[in-house]
């Protein structure tokens, strides 16, 4: 595959990986000139249309999402029977090889990473992505030790592959929460124990859960209680016990409710403040509050450390403790909303402008025409705070190149997060994408070309061609072929199917044969049945005595051949049983076929009769016959049995036109 | 004794992985009956299954004809799979550049009026006898070890997302695990072996409803293949019929 390029685009310089599901390799992108990585979706699942729909709509998810810690896919394409997404290149290794290279990691460390982990999570929980493989196989540790979760929302589509493989046996089912070894069940709070797993590696260094097979390991995630990891290395604080375990629990409920949750109690951790517990509806921003109040007033926390101590230990005078407490939380209520008024809006300003370092204005560059990476990177080398990038469609500029900016170069704002001003990038996303539908085979080739042009804003154009499986007028296929990606406004061709080709034949002598053996010759060589003539005469009795267009002339298929039968008066063979004719002996009543008048018809109107017999519901051929308007009404004669009830049932011009019920009682 | 088999590739997957063989004695009469579901991608996932059927009927023939060898059936099964499962991970390793390929195996073989089952993977044996079904071999797989564990249900290992990963295969490794299975033939007898393409879409039941209202064992096979397709039809499936 090295040296390989695909679509003209992705040059593939080196193999740098390989998993269960794909092989990674770093490959140049020859239109934005930079390095990028391609995975490679493996042989075994190309052939599973519903894989690799659901692949690529995971992968198309996972685009959209736009966060430090989260490696970019930039594209999602297929060469042929190559199925690869193109991400950014991260040089680095993954935290699997970080923790192997480092052994456990200082808790500080570990509680770093995890918080970056958990905050890519977040972005992508909010937007409704759930990871579903969180192992630190799949998180990178870039060279300046930022962490990079990739692969999001894949491991759904390949675990629900129809394909027969081996359990992966080195990596997933290590990390995998109790619902999803169980059921296959998963959801954010299934990334949330992955976490936990992860966290628990890290301060570790080995998973909390090992044995010799995947279902045994699967099994203690479903049974088995983790050691806590200060039992393995001693001095990790308690309260990193406490949130690893939690992230872990077995039951989905008694786990961190969010990504953002488990954040702040590693963030309080990580800054040496208590965590907040028993509370399962803390947001980051209360439990901030309150975890700097506690800082701030020392007498507000020992009066509540008290009010709880009372509450447990005053049996004997429990109402009375109760009121203690009461007053005390009120108080403290008062405290703290009065504290929280003063701290956020008067002594967080103070404290920073006395404390910080004095900030001075920093130069925005130009950063049109850069790309949105190395923008971002210089904006956060500068510290100058910036919006989320907002993409739009560009036909002119490659996607993830910046468009426009606010605001312009050589303005000056204040660094810093706070700051007001922001700088606003517009990245294009390249030329807006749009899937040619897979749906559009067979049907009409009108609506197909209105919902390609109005729809998907493509241009079609519309080719003729034969074909023996797609009708006349429907749609063959497109070009480029359905379900393709391709840019909005490109052309696609519809091939509009003519039908059949209808070949030349040569016609056959079926003279002299019954109208059951003229039936088959004709029908055999693509030609079909033209009028019966004399018309009107009683069924299809004896032999053709003539044919039009005769033996041996060249006609196209299809082309409907007369036949001429001898008058139903003069002796015949006698062997012909014709088309749903009743025996000779059969008595017949004479029906006349009129033409209705609230339909509309050509010149010549296709007369096609049938009759069934009693409640059978068999419907017999009688006569098929094409006429001139000015001869209606036409003369059948219907065979019947007296005393069953006959149907007559007519079609015109291949629609069913009307039904009579002929009844002649027994004598 | 009457047997039949069928291998349908079912309506979506582009070539059959499976394979199938039964072996006759020189008297024309079966002795051995072999289904084996292969995996490993688009373009070596039929190598496996076809390897490991060739090689293990190899053996087999070659013991029938000569009869020389001391060891029961069982060692003569063991070794004829040891066989197989060194030729396919040698053929990967040499061909393949180590990528792994292997494939499911469930063998039968009869020996002094016993039928003995030699099972790797998760396609299946099963027993008709007076009226009930039972499947005899355990699936060597993800979801077929929670189901013996009691953590799992047959429904919900059905439609499990992991229902499609096997925890042993043949020729994967270097060495592989063979669960044998020895049972009494009976008169009026039912085998019935078959690859996950069939058991994923058709419960035990169904199975032997079906084999329960048609005598003729081709029509059987070709109800159960048709069955399969229509609930969906997303894997190779083959069964061999054996009736005594």
């Amino acid at each position: 595959m090295t040296g390989r390029v695909l679509n003209n685009r992705y040059e593939l310089v080196e193999k740098i990986g390989s998993g269960g599901m794909a092989d990674v390799y770093k490959a140049k992108c020859r239109v934005l000139k930079r390095w990028v990585a391609v995975k490679i979706l493996k042989d075994e699942f190309v052939n599973d249309e519903e894989f690799l729909e659901r692949f690529e709509r995971e992968a198309y998810a996972a685009a959209s999402l736009n966060h430090p810690n989260i490696v970019s896919i930039y594209d999602v394409g297929k060469e042929g029977n190559i199925h690869y997404i193109v991400m950014e290149y991260i040089d680095g290794i993954t935290l699997k090889e970080y923790i192997r290279h480092n052994g456990a990691l200082p808790w500080q460390e570990a509680a770093e990473i995890a918080i970056s982990v958990l905050s890519a999570l977040h972005k992508a929980h909010r937007h409704g992505i759930i990871h579903r493989d969180i192992k630190p196989q799949n998180i990178l540790m870039t060279s300046d030790n930022v962490p990079k979760v990739t692969d999001f929302g894949i491991a759904r589509a390949v675990s629900t592959s129809t394909v027969t493989r081996k359990v992966d046996t080195v990596g997933s089912v290590h990390y995998s929460s109790p619902e999803q070894a169980r059921d296959g069940y998963t959801d954010e709070k299934s990334d949330i124990y992955s976490v936990g797993v992860t966290l628990f590696e890290m301060l570790t260094g080995k998973v909390p859960f090992d044995a010799d097979n995947p279902v045994s390991v699967a099994l203690k995630h479903i049974e088995e209680q983790p050691v806590k990891p200060s039992e393995i290395v001693p001095g990790i604080p308690e309260a990193m016990d406490e949130i690893v375990l939690r992230a872990m629990k077995k039951s989905r409920s008694e786990r961190y409710d969010s990504a953002l949750q488990m954040i702040a109690d590693l963030d309080h951790l990580r800054k040496g403040e208590s965590i907040e517990r028993n509370s399962n509806e803390i947001d980051l921003f209360a439990t901030r509050v309150i975890g700097s109040l506690e800082e701030e007033s020392l007498a507000g926390k020992r009066n509540r450390v008290n009010g709880k101590k009372k509450e447990k230990t005053g049996k004997k005078s429990k109402s009375k403790g109760f009121i203690i407490a009461f007053v005390y939380i009120l108080l403290i209520g008062v405290i703290v909303g009065g504290i929280w008024l003063a701290y956020d809006r008067i002594v967080r300003d103070l404290v920073n402008a006395i404390l910080a370092p004095k900030k001075q204005p920093v130069e925005v560059i130009n950063y049109i025409g850069m790309s949105i990476e190395d923008a971002i990177a210089d904006l956060e080398s500068k510290d100058l705070p910036y919006t989320e990038p907002v993409y739009e469609y560009s036909n002119t500029v490659p996607k993830g190149i910046v468009i426009d900016q606010k605001p312009p170069a050589g303005i000056s704002i204040m660094p810093g997060d706070d700051a007001i001003t922001k700088v606003e990038l517009i990245v294009s996303n390249g030329p807006e994408q749009v899937e040619i539908p897979t749906d559009i085979k067979f049907a009409d080739y009108v609506e197909v070309e209105i919902r390609l042009r109005d729809e998907l804003k493509l241009k079609p154009k519309v080719v003729d061609e034969y074909s023996d499986e797609v009708a006349e007028g429907r749609v063959i296929r497109t070009e480029p072929e359905m379900g393709s990606v391709v840019d909005a406004g490109s052309e696609v061709i519809i091939y509009r199917s003519l039908g059949p080709e209808l070949k030349e034949v040569i016609v056959p002598d079926v003279t002299g044969r019954t109208m059951d053996e003229a039936t088959n010759i004709l029908l055999s060589n693509n030609l079909s049945i033209g009028k019966i003539l004399p018309e009107g005469r009683e069924g299809y009795k004896g032999r053709i005595i003539d044919q039009e267009p005769k033996a041996g002339t060249t006609v196209k298929e299809l082309t409907p051949i007369n036949l001429y039968f001898g008058d139903e008066q003069a002796p015949s063979a006698g062997d012909g049983i014709g088309i749903g004719n009743g025996s000779a002996g059969t008595p017949r009543v004479s029906r006349e076929i009129y033409l209705p008048s609230n339909r509309d018809f050509g010149d010549t109107v296709e007369v096609v009769a049938y009759y069934t017999t009693g409640d059978s519901g068999e419907e017999i051929l009688l006569q098929r016959f094409t006429v001139r308007k000015s001869e209606f009404p036409v003369s059948v004669l219907v065979p019947f049995t007296p005393g069953v009830k006959t149907t007559l049932i007519v079609y015109m011009d291949g629609e069913f036109q009307y039904e009579e019920e002929i009844f002649i009682p027994q004598q | 004794m009457k047997y039949a088999a069928i291998s349908d590739k079912g309506i979506i997957r582009e070539q059959n992985e499976d394979f199938w063989n039964i072996i006759l004695d020189q008297d024309g009469n079966p002795q051995a009956f072999i289904v084996a579901d292969g995996m490993g991608g688009h373009k070596a996932g039929d190598i496996a299954s076809k390897m490991a059927v060739e090689s293990i009927s190899d053996s087999i023939s070659t013991y029938l004809e000569n009869r020389d060898s001391d060891g029961s059936v069982e060692q003569i099964l063991r070794e004829a799979i040891y066989k197989a499962n060194d030729v396919i991970f040698r053929y990967a390793m040499e061909h393949l550049n180590g990528s792994n390929i292997g494939t499911t195996l469930t063998a039968g073989m009869f020996c002094n009026g016993k039928m003995i089952i030699a099972h790797i993977g998760d396609s299946s044996f099963y027993l008709v006898r007076n009226e009930t079904i039972e499947k005899l071999t355990r699936d060597h797989s993800y979801v077929g070890e929670l189901v013996d564990k009691g953590i799992l249900d047959q429904e919900e290992a059905r439609v499990h997302p992991m229902r499609n990963q096997i925890t042993r295969a043949l020729g994967y490794e270097k060495e592989v695990q063979v669960d044998f299975y020895s049972l009494d033939v009976m008169p009026n007898d039912i085998y019935l072996l078959c690859t996950d393409g069939l058991t994923m879409k058709l419960s035990a039941d169904e199975l032997l409803e079906l084999l329960k209202k048609e005598e003729d064992l081709n029509t059987v096979l070709k109800n159960m293949v048709a069955l399969a397709n229509e609930r969906g039809g997303d894997d190779n499936i083959t069964a061999i019929v054996v009736k005594i």
